[in-house]
């Protein structure tokens, strides 16, 4: 029999080591009387021969080596007797340490998600992106796609290296039709990744070349949908956006690389300008493989000499590009950390707090449980023991705490990643696992022995004493570690409401922030034309005009107007600008952002024209081509000077004429410039788009849509309006300007939820705290409150003496906060915006709400002291 | 000839080697080492026991209850496979233990002390 066995079936193992003694006994008391001794004689002689039959016994049960056990057990079930015994105490704690390790959890499970475990490919400490960079200041570009084909060409440190580019398909069959993700990939991407397709294959190289014949990979969903998950979908048709795609492989349900994309079709099947020139930078990615024993900094400085090699060749176009690799995982998860160890740090403090609060709560149970304490002494229970079963009853405490905790944690957690706006990577890699769940046990002991060995130690069962004195009175030394524990709440406390003060005073910075065009009332989706249209650009154009002209004729729409690039949105797109003619060599030009809005957007974007004029139809191909500047621009290439009229070079467009110059925008969200100066942007008009560019927009416009009411009142009517009368046209990704906003401090809004949920939770915890050491003291002093007040008090006087009491340990627990968040502050100064780390108007405040809290939570038990009758009082005992 | 207590830690040699025998009871046990170590050996009978249960938990003896010659149930101990090796190695350095003490105490002088 195991260990455990003899563990759990000691009932049977004490009737089978009786019945083995017995045996024995029986045994040789027969042999003795067949030698001839009387019965009583043969008896004692036996049990003289065997030794102490109850020492034997110990003996043999010491030979289990299951004892420590089994006095933990019985500790353990003492501990859940007491703990019934005292329901309202261990809720309370329960509950307590429930938020506290439960916040502590959620925290924990999404760092180790997202940060933490190994990304869900083959062997990925081996994969790497390769990205294309401007070698000056090594920010990174996307790839162009010839650079790209030549990087795979010439490097050795890969063992494969893949392109991809996000992209969309209109589809149209089978189902019903709609606008699908998709990912244009190079042949043997999945094999980089370590990934294989449920059902068939994915690229050959040969599938991956322009004239090849058009095939597709599918989703797992898609496959569900749109072909009930049939096998026969190997083989079968999908139409989109007009080509008939033949399904040659179906990817794995929990596939997911930098988003959830359903569709995967060849990239070198593209024949756009999007992979056709080296100067066009349109979306292409590259993640590699390293070669077993590869390191980053080797793939590193091969690129380098290939990017050095390109810049020699194609001069024109690459004299200032390079290129360099990383490791994936940091790509994903870009700067995320940071915040997450920050808000690791907040719950660090709830959950200080959370012990703080049982300890005082087992401080003062253990002083109502003097007498037994004593009393057990009295009986001969070691020091040692005692404090074993005081840490067994904590422990215990901390572990259903936990439990809850757990539960909790998993519950918030989920509830979080679905509603929160969207602000971090690789969410569908968190959840409780196995670490999460040892970090739980782990947080739940430590926390349990930390609470339950305050009162353990401060204990020092002195029966004498403690019998004469009786569960009466307070120690002085009691007292002092009960209010130490309430100061360091509060001042805790006051860190985090701190903390979330200010977070809510950048989010309130940031909506007063004037983006340079009016927000309201604004609508942004993305349209595309019929598939019908899209065989030639003069049929595009004719297309995306007609669905304009719908839509402005649209009740409720004052204006409307398409534009490559949204301001709000992560989208980006940006071209070199030269001011002379002379357009070579590009090296360090400089970069503007580049908007290509059809005319009518100024007025459907209220940006302020401040010189010259904004397109009108007649902007269009064939006639002169022209570019608005905006402020920004306009002040850096020709200070002090009027650009209207002037001319300018621009990457891909050639020389242009300055028309006009419009007010400066905020580009890709409100705080842009507390990083960084103010970004140029100039504007092409769409209508100048030559015939190579028009396929491009295949993927969709933005729609931009100025409306007279509610602009939610009106989407179903653009929507209806934009699918047009082929409806063919569907419409997606709608959202107002007010939600893209929102969505572009989603981390500070996410900040601000949870350091606001940290923030009430340690509020209230401190709060429960300073009522029940205010509580505890008065109804320590009852009978003295009784003789004061028998010998004339007033309750008002009762009541400023505890009033005093607490009002001194909320001081300097705010006095200890406002220096800890001093100090700390500090931390959270990436996430701030137009407010200072020790902003005074955040910290007055908070210092304000705890001042009121804690009064609150220190007038409600002084009250109740001042109202008890003298005589009660003074009989109570 | 004075009866000698037994020397510390031999008591489990001698258990598995009387339980190599074959399957044996806890009185048999006792009842053998006194009879084949002709009385000299002086075995309290109850330390027998938690020896019994520490060799058998420590799985070099397995225990099975049946019936014995009295009719009544009785645990039986048998040597594992485990057990053997271990009565080997200990046998071993017993006889080595042996040996050394011999050498020792064939030294010549303090013959008288």
């Amino acid at each position: 029999m195991n260990w455990l066995g003899r563990l759990v079936h000691k009932k049977r193992l004490e009737g089978q080591l009786q019945k083995e003694l017995q045996e024995h006994l029986e045994r040789q008391i027969a042999d003795f009387m067949r030698a001839g001794l009387s019965d009583q004689d043969a008896r004692r002689k036996a049990l003289l021969q065997f030794g102490g039959v109850e020492q034997v016994k110990e003996q043999c049960r010491d030979a289990r080596r299951t004892r420590w056990a089994e006095s933990t057990l019985q500790d353990l079930r003492f501990a859940a007797r007491t703990l019934r015994k005292s329901p309202g105490f261990a809720i309370a704690a329960i509950c307590t340490l429930a938020l506290g390790i439960g916040a502590n959890t959620a925290i924990f499970s999404v760092i180790n998600g997202v940060i933490l475990r190994p990304l869900p490919y083959r062997d990925p400490g081996r994969l790497v992106a390769v990205e294309e960079q401007l070698h000056h200041s090594g920010e990174n570009f996307a790839f162009s796609y010839p650079d790209f084909l030549d990087v795979q060409r010439a490097s050795t440190s890969f063992q494969s290296i893949a392109a991809y580019r996000n992209s969309g398909l209109n589809v149209t069959s089978p189902g019903e039709p709609a606008y699908v993700h998709s990912r244009q990939v190079s042949a043997g991407f999945l094999a980089v990744l370590g990934v294989n397709p449920v059902l068939g294959r994915e690229f050959r190289p040969e599938e991956d070349q322009r004239d090849a014949a058009p095939v597709a990979m599918i989703g797992y969903s898609l496959w569900q949908e749109r072909f009930g998950g049939n096998p026969k979908a190997i083989g079968a048709r999908l139409m989109g956006s007009g080509n008939a795609y033949t399904i040659i492989g179906i990817l794995p349900a929990n596939f997911r690389f930098n988003g959830d994309r359903q569709v995967l079709t060849p990239i070198g099947q593209n024949d756009t300008i999007a992979t056709q020139k080296r100067d066009m930078y349109s979306g292409i990615e590259a993640v590699a493989r390293l070669k077993p024993g590869v390191t980053v900094d080797r793939a590193n400085s091969e690129l380098k000499a290939i990017g050095i090699r390109l810049a020699r060749e194609y001069p024109e176009t690459n004299s200032r590009m390079t290129f360099g690799a990383e490791p994936l995982k940091r790509q994903v998860i870009g700067d995320i950390g940071p915040t997450l160890f920050l808000l690791a740090g907040a719950v660090g403090l709830v959950l200080l707090i959370a012990c703080a609060n049982v300890a005082n709560l087992f401080l003062a149970r253990s002083l109502s449980r003097t007498r037994e304490f004593s009393i057990r002494a009295a009986l001969g229970a070691g020091r040692g023991r005692m404090v074993r079963q005081l840490l067994t009853e904590s422990v215990l405490l901390g572990l259903i705490g936990g439990t809850a905790g757990v539960l909790l944690a998993g519950a918030a957690t989920g509830w979080a990643l679905r509603h929160l706006p969207d602000w971090l990577p690789r969410t569908q890699d968190v959840h409780v696992d196995g670490r999460v769940l040892l970090f739980a046990v782990a947080i739940s002991v430590i926390t349990g022995i930390i609470f339950g060995l305050v009162p353990a130690i401060r204990d020092r069962f002195d029966v004498e004493t403690a019998l004469r004195q009786g569960s009466r009175g307070t120690s002085p030394g009691v007292r002092r570690l009960q209010s130490s524990f309430v100061v360091a709440e509060l001042a805790l406390a006051l860190v985090l409401l701190t903390g979330s003060g200010l977070m809510m005073r950048t989010i309130l910075q940031l909506w007063a922030v004037n983006p340079g065009f009016d927000p309201h009332n604004l609508l942004t989706m993305t349209v595309t034309v019929s598939p019908q249209a899209i065989r030639s650009p003069a049929l595009m154009r004719t297309a995306w005009k007609q669905s304009l002209e719908r839509v402005r004729s649209t009740p409720g729409v004052q204006a409307a107007a398409l534009d490559s690039v949204v301001p709000m949105s992560s989208d980006t797109q940006s071209v070199a600008y030269w001011t002379s003619a002379e357009t070579t060599p590009p090296k360090n030009a400089p970069t503007a952002w580049t908007y290509t809005p059809s005319p009518g957007y100024l007025r459907t974007m209220k940006i302020p024209l401040l010189r010259g004029r904004f397109f009108t139809e007649q902007d269009r191909v064939g006639s002169q081509p022209v570019v608005v500047i905006d402020e920004t621009l306009a002040k850096r290439v020709f200070p002090g000077q009027d650009p209207v009229g002037k001319a300018l070079s621009i990457q891909l467009m050639g020389r242009v004429r300055i028309i006009g110059v419009v007010g400066a925008i905020k580009h890709q969200s409100l705080d842009e410039d507390a990083s960084a100066p103010p970004e140029p942007a100039l504007y092409v008009p769409f209508l100048q788009f030559p015939d190579e560019f028009m396929a491009l927009t295949t993927n969709g416009m933005n729609l931009l849509v100025r409306t007279s009411t509610s602009p939610i009142s009106v989407i179903q009517a653009v929507k209806q309006s934009v699918l047009g009368p082929t409806r063919d046209q569907p419409v997606r990704d709608i959202a107002t300007m007010e939600q893209m906003m929102g969505d572009s401090m989603a981390r500070r809004r996410g900040m601000l939820f949870l350091l606001a949920i940290f923030a009430g939770v340690a509020l209230a915890l401190a709060s429960i705290g300073i009522y029940s050491v205010i509580s505890y003291a008065t109804s320590r002093r009852v009978q003295e409150i009784g003789v004061r007040m028998a010998l004339g008090a007033q309750p008002i006087q009762v009541v400023r003496l505890f009033m005093t009491q607490g009002l001194r340990m909320a001081l300097i627990g705010i006095a200890a906060g406002i220096a800890a968040s001093f100090a700390l502050m500090r931390l959270m100064i990436k996430l701030l915006y137009g407010v200072s780390p020790a902003d005074p108007i955040t910290f007055s405040a908070v210092a304000l709400l705890l001042c009121v809290i804690a009064c609150a939570a220190i007038y409600v038990p002084a009250r109740r002291a001042a109202r008890v009758d003298p005589m009660i009082a003074l009989r109570y005992e | 000839m004075d009866k000698s207590d037994i020397p510390q830690g031999t008591l489990d040699l001698l258990i598995l080697k009387v339980a190599a025998l074959g399957p044996i009871h806890g009185y048999a046990i006792a009842q053998r080492l006194q009879q084949v170590s002709r009385d000299v050996l002086q075995v309290q009978q109850g330390s027998l026991y938690p020896a019994l249960h520490r060799l058998e938990n420590k799985g070099f003896l397995a225990a099975e209850w049946r019936e014995s010659d009295t009719g009544r149930e009785a645990k039986f101990y048998r040597l594992t496979a485990k057990g053997k090796k271990q009565l080997k190695t200990e046998a071993d350095n017993w006889d080595r233990l042996i040996e050394a003490v011999g050498l020792v105490m064939k030294m010549p002088g303090g013959e008288g002390v």
